[in-house]
């Protein structure tokens, strides 16, 4: 082989090496990364209704508003409070996120008047009666979790990587309910567009899809149900908030499902360090 | 049909049919509430009551608003009948001092407002210190209604209240100008201990502290978290709600000398902390207290309650989720005041503990709660008294959720031990109780 076409197939090499590279050379803590760096707000408040399906289909709903605090270190302080029905209204759950998943974490019951620290076994405990386990409704914890690039999928016309999560500490490995989770995120948004939760047998035992996508500013994105038609997502998400309005988390294991119906936001309106704080909690 | 179950009844359906009617209405004018049936059945006529059924009937309204920025007022107003005589005539008081419950009242009713950090309240209160589950040595703000004892609940105390809040630690100051005591079992009720007819005595209706500048109690508390521990101190001087008793005699003719029992209320220091973290899977708890007298009392008293949950997920198609509470409670005398003339309610010569007002001197309790599902829960939990000769309550009580707005329990309850203990003089009052509630 002569040396000119030693040079050309060496460039070639090169160049699709170099054209590969923006998807193939990104590794999964990477993504991760980029998806809390790009979907990151300052605070955020949402209004929820909790759809919850039983096996024989019947329903129930409660109301909850969740606010978002972004803590320093990627640490989030989230405040849960249910606004109806009477029975479960005025409960509420703080978190503190904290390092290495070791996060304060407080319950209200209105009947006992004061808050209870929970613990760590109580994280994989369902939350009052939904599909949720305390531990999925706090943020992507990245320092006690280790990722890996599993695969790629359309979901809905998006190309999303499949990211599996596992747990990288012992003490991790011991509260959460999960062996390990898979994450869909999409290529264009960095947006987690779905989520399969193994339990500890390996077995799938929940699947949470998100729907209804939404630009809630720059690069930031949510998903929606009552926003407004020409909010869903547009064909080039890059670079966009995004927001799912709508969450389904169903249980295949038990057959029951919770559906997350986002009735309003706001982000970025100033919440306060205090606003995360037992005198809050208890009011 | 007793009239309290009539009444009870009636109340149901009223808040049904108002609520079902006319649910925009009531929501519209913020208002909400429950209505709550109790019925009670002792299985054996007691000494001084041979009233073996008890029912209950309470209409609760609570008006709630929050304006926007800078406060919140609430409202909970409560109409209430039973068939025992609980209830009588309707009386507004501040202090709350009649003996019985009124047909009409307030049990809390504040106004709050708040600027940054600082947020001060003022009105009808109730407070909840401390992290144990069972009993709380640093929660000393409110009086509780004992004419039940069991079915014990707190009374609402006037005051002012001042929180200045930070993220990690907040301090709240609380001033209470009026001394409400607690309410105590009514003197034919079962739940007021037979003494021995060997021992006979004089006994004075209670002596309430005057109600003015010096009657005034106040209490702080600061607590703050760091590094997974929620910590406080907190401080009270005030009284202690329910009375000892002052002994001395009476002469009631030449060579007649009675004992004579007056009723008064302790005037205390009491400088407490309590702590809760986690470790593993157990949240750990504790309090401590060292209550120093300052009038009308006998000793000076550290008090302790440390324990632990423990929350097992079975995941189980008939059993979800197993809750387990245990705590050791513990009174020690720190110091015994001579010349008073208070006596030990736990020793009074030939009545025993019967007067006594601390079920833990020396005590285990325990709790095994099962979520059988996210509608239904049965709890075992129990009291063990283990100072002197030991005493026991035990209930067992299942919980369920017909609706989101129609709930049921019902459950038994046992006392037991010998009748100069604390929980066996109330030995007659085994019974097995229900209770329908109906939120709107």
């Amino acid at each position: 082989m002569s040396r000119r076409r030693w040079l050309a197939l060496l460039v070639a090499g090169a160049a699709s090496a170099l054209l590969a590279a923006p998807a193939g050379a990104q590794s999964a803590i990477d993504i991760m990364k980029r998806r809390r760096e790009l979907q990151r707000v300052h605070d955020e408040e949402e209004r929820q209704i909790l759809r919850l399906v039983s096996k024989s289909g019947a329903t129930k709903e409660r109301r909850v508003t969740r606010w978002i605090l972004s803590g320093a270190n990627d640490l989030d302080k989230i405040l849960v409070r249910f606004q109806a029905p009477r029975d479960v209204e005025n409960t509420a759950l703080l978190t503190w996120e904290g390092k290495d998943g070791n996060d304060d974490q407080w319950l209200y019951l209105p009947s006992v008047k004061k808050p209870k620290r929970i613990a760590a076994s109580g994280k994989k405990n369902r939350f009052m009666g939904t599909d949720f386990a305390y531990e999925d409704l706090r943020s992507e914890a990245l320092a006690v979790h280790t990722y890996a690039l599993v695969g790629s999928e359309v979901i809905d016309g998006a190309d999303c990587w499949i990211v599996d999560a596992k747990p990288a500490t012992e003490r991790q490995a011991a509260d959460s309910g999960y062996s390990h989770r898979k994450l869909w995120i999409r290529k264009d948004g960095y947006v987690t567009v779905k989520r399969e939760f193994y339990d500890r047998h390996d077995r799938l035992e929940k699947v949470e899809t998100h729907r209804k996508l939404v630009n809630v500013g720059g690069t930031t994105w949510r998903s929606n149900e009552v926003e407004t038609p020409n909010a869903v997502a547009p064909a080039s998400v890059a670079a966009a908030r995004m927001r799912t309005n709508e969450v389904e988390m169903s249980d295949v294991q038990n057959g029951t499902r919770t559906v997350v119906i986002v009735e309003s936001r706001a982000i970025d309106r100033g919440l306060r360090d205090e606003f995360f704080s037992e005198a809050e909690l208890v009011r | 049909m007793t009239r309290a179950a009539a009444v009870g009844l009636a109340l149901l359906l009223g808040a049904s049919v108002a609520a079902a009617e006319e649910p925009l209405r009531l929501a519209e004018l913020g208002l909400k509430g429950q209505a709550v049936f109790k019925s009670f059945s002792h299985f054996s006529d007691a000494a001084s009551d041979d009233q073996t059924f008890v029912d209950l009937a309470l209409l609760q309204l609570e008006w709630r608003r929050r304006f926007d920025h800078w406060g919140a007022a609430k409202i909970i107003a409560e109409a209430r009948a039973d068939d025992f005589g609980y209830t009588r005539g309707l009386h507004f008081q501040i202090p709350e001092t009649e003996p019985r419950r009124s047909y009409l009242s307030l049990k809390e009713a504040t106004l709050s407002a708040q600027r940054g950090p600082l947020e001060v309240t003022v009105g009808k209160q109730i407070f909840a210190w401390g992290t144990a589950d069972a009993y709380n040595p640093t929660d000393r703000l409110n009086p509780y209604d004992y004419l039940d004892p069991l079915d014990n609940e707190k009374i609402g105390v006037w005051s002012a209240a001042v929180r200045l809040s930070a993220p990690r630690v907040n301090l709240v100051v609380v001033a209470v100008p009026f001394f409400t005591p607690s309410r105590l079992p009514l003197e034919h009720s079962r739940w007021t201990p037979t003494v021995p007819s060997t021992f006979v005595a004089v006994v004075d209706h209670p002596e309430r502290p005057e109600q003015d500048a010096s009657a005034t109690q106040w209490a702080a508390r600061l607590k703050g978290t760091l590094a997974g521990w929620d910590l406080s101190l907190s401080y009270y001087e005030g009284f202690e709600h329910t009375p000892v008793f002052r002994g001395s005699t009476m002469a009631l003719a030449p060579g007649v000398v009675l004992p004579r029992l007056s009723p008064v209320f302790t005037r205390e220091r009491v400088a407490g902390a309590d702590f809760s973290t986690t470790v593993g899977r157990f949240e750990l708890h504790g309090e401590a207290v060292a209550r120093l007298v300052e009038a009308n009392g006998r000793n000076d008293r550290f008090q302790a309650i440390v324990g632990f949950n423990y929350t097992l997920d079975v995941n189980h198609r008939f059993l979800d989720q197993m809750l387990f509470v245990v705590e050791y409670a513990r009174e020690t005398v720190l110091r015994h005041h001579h010349g008073s003339d208070i006596l030990d309610s736990d020793r009074v010569p030939l009545v025993g503990a019967r007067l006594a007002n601390n079920a833990f001197r020396d005590a285990v309790v325990g709790r095994i709660q099962a979520k059988v599902s996210e509608d239904t829960v049965l709890k075992l939990s129990g009291i063990a008294d283990l100072g002197g000769t030991p005493s026991h309550y035990i209930q067992f009580k299942a919980a369920h959720r017909i609706t989101d707005a129609l709930h049921v329990e019902a459950g038994l309850d046992f006392l037991t031990g010998r009748p100069e203990t604390f929980w066996g003089r109330w030995g007659d009052n085994d019974r097995f109780f229900a209770v329908v509630r109906y939120l709107f």
